[in-house]
């Protein structure tokens, strides 16, 4: 019996599941994710939520961790794609037109009108790097903002009617068949995410990340690796604001501010930048799914509301997480069980 | 040298195992804990007791000895709002204590105790959107006391499909027609319709300057209905743009664009923190208007939040639908919100005042109740209690309203209100004014669908 691990075809080393263990873990994770509309509507809907936000994470990895460039943007470009969907479907509502599924049908292109804006975002990039460049997509991220409401949204809030969002009959806008559609389009663009990551694009992402300007001697065409970091980002971004219209049945400015972006950076910074599927999820799960948790646990204690209330402690802790990981953790949680993963693989012996 | 390969299978298969039955136990934790949850925040009675907390109780002869129900407690305490939204929910808290103490009884003598779960949204209605997702399907709330007119509304539909109680503190004429929206008051409309009456009776033929956040659902409300009244009176309206969330520096600026018109009135359709450094501005530069708050935009602290110039007398004015309760501690319904107060340890205010309210509607849909239906229907149950009083006997909170009556499709229980003038010693009530000759309501929510 050979010693090690042979492989015989190309296809099966490049291959997302490689060895047991991979298999074993990806049927339990199908297992659960299928049969967790099982659980009760909060574990649902605390899933739906999940997803959407991994979606956008994974935008922002792919324009910040893989090539490099920063973006303060991602949540204005959500909102491009929520209000896509919303601001159409409700103009057409209120002109009498029928809009049976329309709510749905609207999310790729959603997803295609937030890439429209992320290139337009790109060109800043073609000239700024780092600091400056934050500055720029500061920039868009405030005035889209704006935009939203005071032009496109100034009653606070569109709700989309349940017409829209029902094909053959089935309400895609609440119960296990949202869960399903948005966790299955979720999976899908993870794996897209998970691909663009091993491609030659992808390498030509890293490639500008690390110094663009030997990239360009290598030959890489880094403005157009640039324009499609942004776009390729900005298109996850739009199909997560579709998809959030869809979950609360309609669209709301305060869900893509500047906050939210800061928010969504810090997912990407915690989980692990660069690793674009399992650090985004990560950084989602902490920041975003066990934060609702921190309501309930932090209501109704006097220490709490002798500080300044739930409000102001939860910044204080997410501060202290962001500035923590920053620091002391620069790969992020993907970094600390790398580091467990390793352990384990010698556990019982040190070396 | 196959038994190292033997070894590394044995392990993988071991990881594979531990990592299917960690799955299998967290679906099984959720399963656990759903329907379960929902913090006791109030003083938690002796453990003899049987209680229902979920679905339908045993639908038997025998009665419960208590009853709990959660209740979804959604405030603004950190966001634009705050300045009147902090002391509501104080008043709200302290009214779950005070009623949850004195002992809540429905029709047929059964004791309910109220689990209030509190959650601040900041005015942002996604996380209200969030939080309610929260209250219906972890907590299975029955009613939910909420705060803002942007996410009420937006939640008005679901909570009728989910027939969940909802009483806000937004008074919006869109929800009165909403079948399980409640509120104790008159909408915002009918309100400013009657400062409107107020103003041309006071000046007729006069020049209103409307100033207000343009992009915020509830100082937008009554607008469309207050340009009507003031057509229908004669009156010139203007508008002019003021933050919600407004600096010295904006208010200046929305007071010199106002000045321009020249007015006699101006309506201010923001909360207090806004209004009063308006009208500070006013003062300063000298603008000889009689400012009308909304009802949150005026209360006992405006005068010194507006810089305490002898100037503002006689010309700072707001509305309220009901007296205020400074002086009133020995009328009957003013006395239980001092009691609250004094049990609490807090102040009494206005807007103290109007979060116990909310919690007293509740508490008199669950007295009109019988055990069993409340069991059964839950926020149904509730939502009829209310909708008794149309035919029936009518609800009144003390001597702070009127008799309430709230009939099906409509959900108005009076239409009068006072104005509050501060003539820069002591708060003068003027009034109660009735509007008559628009139908409010009925403008607001046909214009702009």
């Amino acid at each position: 019996m050979p010693a090690g691990v042979f492989k015989e075809k190309y296809s099966e080393l490049m291959a997302h599941l490689r060895y047991p263990v991979h298999w074993a873990a990806a049927a339990a994770a199908a297992l659960f994710l299928l049969l967790l509309p099982l659980a009760g509507a909060y574990p649902v809907s605390v899933a739906v939520d999940a997803a959407v936000f991994l979606v956008a994470a994974m935008g922002l990895n792919l324009t910040t961790g893989l090539a490099g460039q920063i973006s303060l943007a991602q949540a204005a470009l959500m909102g491009v794609g929520a209000y896509t969907v919303a601001r159409t479907v409700a103009w057409l509502y209120s002109a009498g037109h029928p809009v049976a599924g329309l709510g749905l049908l609207l999310v790729p292109v959603a997803g295609l009108a937030a890439a429209a804006v992320g290139l337009a975002l790109a060109l800043p990039s073609f000239r700024l790097k780092g600091y400056y460049l934050a500055m720029a997509s500061l920039a868009a991220q405030v005035l889209l903002a704006y935009l939203f409401r005071t032009v496109v949204d100034p009653n606070q809030g569109i709700v989309v009617p349940e017409e829209a969002l029902t094909v053959a009959g089935v309400d895609f806008g609440s119960g296990p068949a949202m869960y399903y559609l948005v966790v299955g389009v979720a999976a899908v663009l993870a794996l897209v995410a998970a691909n663009v990551g091993r491609s030659s694009l992808g390498r030509a992402m890293k490639a500008v990340r690390d110094n663009d300007v030997s990239a360009a001697i290598v030959g890489i065409d880094v403005a157009r690796t640039k324009a499609l970091a942004f776009a390729l980002g900005a298109f996850y971004a739009g199909v997560a604001g579709a998809l959030y219209t869809v979950y609360n049945h309609g669209a709301s400015w305060d869900a893509f501010t500047l906050a939210t972006s800061i928010d969504l950076l810090a997912m990407v910074l915690v989980g692990g930048a660069g690793r674009v599927v399992w650090g985004s999820l990560l950084g989602v799960l902490l920041l975003r799914s066990l934060w609702g948790n921190l309501d309930a646990v932090l209501t109704g204690l006097p220490a709490v509301n002798m500080l300044g209330g739930v409000d102001a402690v939860k910044y204080l802790v997410f501060g202290l997480l962001v500035a923590y990981f920053v620091v002391e953790e620069p790969e992020g949680l993907i970094g600390v069980l790398r580091r467990v993963k390793e352990y384990l693989r010698l556990w019982p012996f040190s070396y | 040298m196959g038994w190292r390969w033997e070894k590394v299978r044995a392990r993988t298969g071991l990881i594979a195992a531990a990592v299917v039955i960690v799955a299998l136990a967290l679906v099984a934790g959720f399963l656990a804990t759903r329907g379960g949850g929902g913090k006791t925040t109030a003083t938690s009675p002796p453990a003899t007791h049987t209680t229902a907390a979920g679905s339908t109780g045993g639908g038997g002869a025998a009665k419960p000895k208590e009853i709990t129900l959660n209740i979804g407690l959604m405030v603004d305490k950190s966001g634009p709002t705050s300045g009147v939204g902090r002391p509501y929910a104080e008043g709200a808290e302290a009214a779950f204590k005070y009623f949850n103490e004195k002992g809540v009884y429905t029709r047929d003598g059964v004791r309910v105790k109220l689990n209030y779960i509190e959650r601040d949204y900041g005015y942002n209605p996604t996380r209200a959107k969030q939080y309610y997702n929260e209250f219906r399907d972890q907590y299975h709330v029955a009613a939910i006391v909420g705060w803002g007119t942007a996410d009420t509304e937006q939640l008005s539909s679901q909570v009728a499909k989910d027939k969940i109680l909802y009483i806000s503190a937004s008074y919006s004429a869109k929800l009165v027609p909403q079948p399980y929206n409640f509120f104790p008051a008159p909408d915002y409309s009918t309100q400013a319709c009657a400062a409107v009456t107020w103003m041309a009776q006071k000046k007729p033929g006069a020049t209103l300057v409307l100033m207000y956040d343009h992009t915020v659902a509830y100082s937008k409300s009554p607008i469309p209905a207050i340009k009507a009244m003031a057509e229908k009176l004669g009156l010139k309206v203007y508008d002019v743009n003021l933050p919600l969330r407004a600096s010295d520096a904006d208010a200046e600026n929305a007071v010199q664009q106002a000045s321009q018109y020249k007015p006699d009135f101006i309506w201010c359709g923001n909360t207090i923190s806004s209004c009063s450094r308006a009208a500070k501005a006013m003062a300063k530069y000298g603008l000889n208007a009689v400012m009308v708050a909304n009802v949150w935009g005026f209360d006992e602290r405006f005068p010194q939040l507006a810089g305490g110039s002898s100037q503002l007398a006689g010309h700072v004015a707001g509305v309220s639908p009901w007296r205020w309760p400074e002086g009133m501690q020995d009328k009957p319904g003013y006395r239980e919100v001092f009691e609250a107060a004094k049990m609490a340890g807090k102040k009494v205010n206005l807007r103290f005042m109007q979060g116990f309210m909310n919690v007293w509607l509740l508490v008199k849909a669950i007295e009109r109740t019988d055990s069993k239906t409340l069991m059964e229907k839950k926020g149904e149950a509730l939502k009829e209690a209310l909708e008794s009083s149309c035919n029936g006997q009518p609800i009144k909170l003390g001597d702070i309203t009127p008799p309430m009556r709230y009939c099906p499709g409509n959900h108005l229980p009076f239409r009068s209100s006072y104005i509050v003038v501060w003539d820069g010693k002591s708060f003068k009530f003027e009034g109660p004014i009735t509007p008559s000759g628009v139908d409010c309501v009925k403008v607001t929510n046909e214009a702009e669908k």
